[in-house]
């Protein structure tokens, strides 16, 4: 069962208690908006089962003096499923540098920062022997307001295909293949 | 802390215009949510531990911090489920749910 983040519950307590600095009060409105993002897809994962499988929420690190947050790891025997969500709305494309952009050409996210967030990972969730398990991230966009325009890309999944998406994990958490191991949960 | 402002308020929409429906009912003027007393206070002074851990509390402390006009019965239920003595000293509580 997921809990609300420590720091939002305090930020709860103390709205309307003290006065809230402009970085405060905005850090309070997008923390309340993760939890509404985090909220919802733990909806969605209540329609799987996930007794193979253990669900970590809400990891924010540090990456190039810029905080990530990786709202959602779902760690199988076979895998590491990273998952940020986001509530983007409008028309986007990727540019040839690789950053989503809004119809009106403004940068959105830069989509580079999900290889660091795959390097941080992938140094801190180290296997036991010789099979390392894939970690593969995707970007959720939780708004079914959300658009992409012209080239495509494996990061994205939208609301309309993470049900399909999470029904597959729950498969591949305890599909047995012949002669293969899983590995340690442990970590 | 200074400018802080004591009180129950309502966890949806953080008005501190709470009624007493009854000895054990809250209702939030604004938003009309109907909350459990005794889990409204308990979650209050749960939070408040965590900023200010180690307070004691006299009776009087008590009823300033829930700031809503609660009968003798009610406060008294709310510190026996609550609050222990410190150290058998009279009428000095620490929070101990």
């Amino acid at each position: 069962m997921r809990e609300k983040h420590e720091k939002l519950k305090v930020y709860e307590f103390l709205y309307n208690r003290l006065p809230f600095s402009d970085t405060e009060k905005q850090e309070f409105r997008a923390m309340q908006r993760m939890e509404k993002l985090e909220a919802r897809f733990e909806r969605e994962l209540a329609r799987i089962k996930t007794h193979n499988m253990s669900i970590h929420w809400h990891t924010e690190m540090l990456i190039d003096s810029d905080y990530e947050i990786v709202n959602v790891l779902i760690v199988t025997d076979y895998c590491y499923y990273l998952f940020v969500l986001h509530d983007l709305a409008g028309e986007f494309y990727i540019n040839p540098f690789n950053i989503l952009c809004r119809d009106n050409h403004e940068a959105a996210l830069d989509l580079n920062r999900s290889e660091r967030i795959y390097e941080m990972f992938r140094s801190q969730l180290i296997d036991e022997g010789k099979y390392q398990r894939p970690i593969i991230l995707k970007y959720v966009m939780m708004n079914s307001g959300f658009r992409l325009q012209g080239r495509r890309s494996e990061l994205f999944l939208d609301m309309k295909n993470l049900p399909y998406y999470l029904k597959a994990i729950e498969h591949s958490a305890v599909i047995r293949k012949k002669n293969h191991h899983p590995a340690s949960t442990k970590f | 802390m200074e400018g802080y402002k004591k009180g129950v308020k309502c966890s949806d929409c953080h008005s501190f215009d709470m009624d007493i429906l009854s000895s054990r009912l809250f209702m939030c003027s604004d938003c009309g949510v109907v909350v459990g007393v005794e889990n409204q206070i308990r979650d209050y002074f749960l939070h408040y531990t965590k900023i200010i851990p180690d307070e004691v509390y006299t009776r009087r402390d008590i009823q300033d911090h829930i700031n809503i006009g609660l009968t003798e019965y009610t406060l008294q239920k709310v510190i026996k489920s609550n609050f222990r003595k410190l150290d058998n000293r009279e009428r000095i509580y620490y929070f101990s749910p």
